[in-house]
């Protein structure tokens, strides 16, 4: 409570200053039904079935966690596919570095037994 | 009085009166039920903005005409109390617009005829003081007006006024606070 509320509460004190005439709720009732028309424009609709009414907070949970379940699932089968096309591409880099080697190799006319003996004298 | 209207009546249940009323068998029972339930809440959110013991008579009787000829239309989707203090004030609020219409004719000061007009009620227990401090909440726009009411006497929560008027909780508060402010100055101005 802020301290104008405080303040005017102090101010306008707990009575009320309207009053009603002595029985006037006793009687009300009974007054307030004669006044209606005889027939009314109807009754209400019929309401939705009640169990359904009550579990609206379950199915809106159970919808969340259904949309967070999937959500997940395709992160995580997005995720191996990009391992799988990660490991694809580092094994295609690798035959492709080996056959340049290869091909390398070939081409300077040298074999295994010259490149162990360059490499026992480095 | 049946079993199962007894134990509506003991119980309050908003449901099981919203069962009577949809059953046109039960209508006019479920209706006297309802009436019985909230009409002195009702009155009182209604005397507190049309300010005369025989207008919130004549009001609250209107409301409760417009919801028999109106339930037809509502689908329960929100708590009977909560549509019918909608009607109300909603009705109390034309009622105070035609009224400052009509005062504002006869009369060169609308304002001044207000506390006098309370003062001369037989149903106002107030002074002059009191007389003054309704005038300046009548004087209060509607919205600043019908948050102040409803928060200040019935203790409502935001959320439910919400419900009935159509306002949003951000701009009750805010009217709300104003409202408190303009009343603070009023007995600050009258200390």
């Amino acid at each position: 409570m802020t301290n104008e509320e405080k303040y005017i509460r102090e101010k306008m004190g707990h009575s009320s200053p309207f009053r009603v005439p002595e029985g006037y709720f006793e009687e009300l009732t009974p007054r307030l039904m004669q006044k209606l028309p005889a027939v009314g424009a109807g009754s209400m609709p019929q309401q939705k079935p009640a169990i359904l009414y009550r579990l609206r907070p379950l199915l809106y949970a159970a919808a969340c966690l259904l949309v967070a379940v999937l959500s997940v699932a395709v992160y995580l089968s997005d995720d191996k596919a990009t391992g799988a096309r990660q490991t694809a591409v580092a094994k295609a880099t690798e035959v492709s570095a080996d056959a340049y080697f290869e091909e390398a190799a070939d081409y300077a006319m040298v074999d295994n037994h010259d490149i162990y003996a360059c490499l026992m004298n480095d | 009085m049946s079993m199962a209207i007894r134990n509506s009546t003991a119980a309050g249940d908003d449901q099981q009166l919203k069962t009577l009323l949809a059953d046109s068998r039960t209508l006019r029972k479920g209706f006297e039920l309802m009436v019985s339930q909230y009409s002195e809440q009702l009155y009182w959110q209604i005397r507190r903005i049309v300010l005369t013991h025989e207008d919130a008579d004549d009001v609250l009787q209107n409301t409760f005409i417009k919801a028999w000829n109106g339930l037809a239309s509502f689908h329960g989707d929100s708590k009977l109390i909560t549509w019918l203090s909608r009607i109300a004030i909603n009705e109390s609020l034309d009622f105070m617009r035609k009224q400052k219409t009509i005062v504002s004719v006869s009369t060169d000061d609308a304002d001044s005829g207000l506390a006098n007009m309370l003062m001369a009620d037989e149903y106002f227990d107030g002074d002059q003081t009191e007389a003054q401090l309704q005038e300046a909440i009548a004087g209060l726009p509607d919205v600043q007006r019908t948050v102040f009411t409803l928060r200040y006497y019935d203790e409502m929560k935001y959320s439910e006024i919400s419900r009935i008027t159509g306002t949003s909780e951000g701009a009750l508060k805010a009217s709300y606070h104003i409202a408190v402010k303009k009343i603070s100055d009023f007995f600050h101005r009258h200390d």
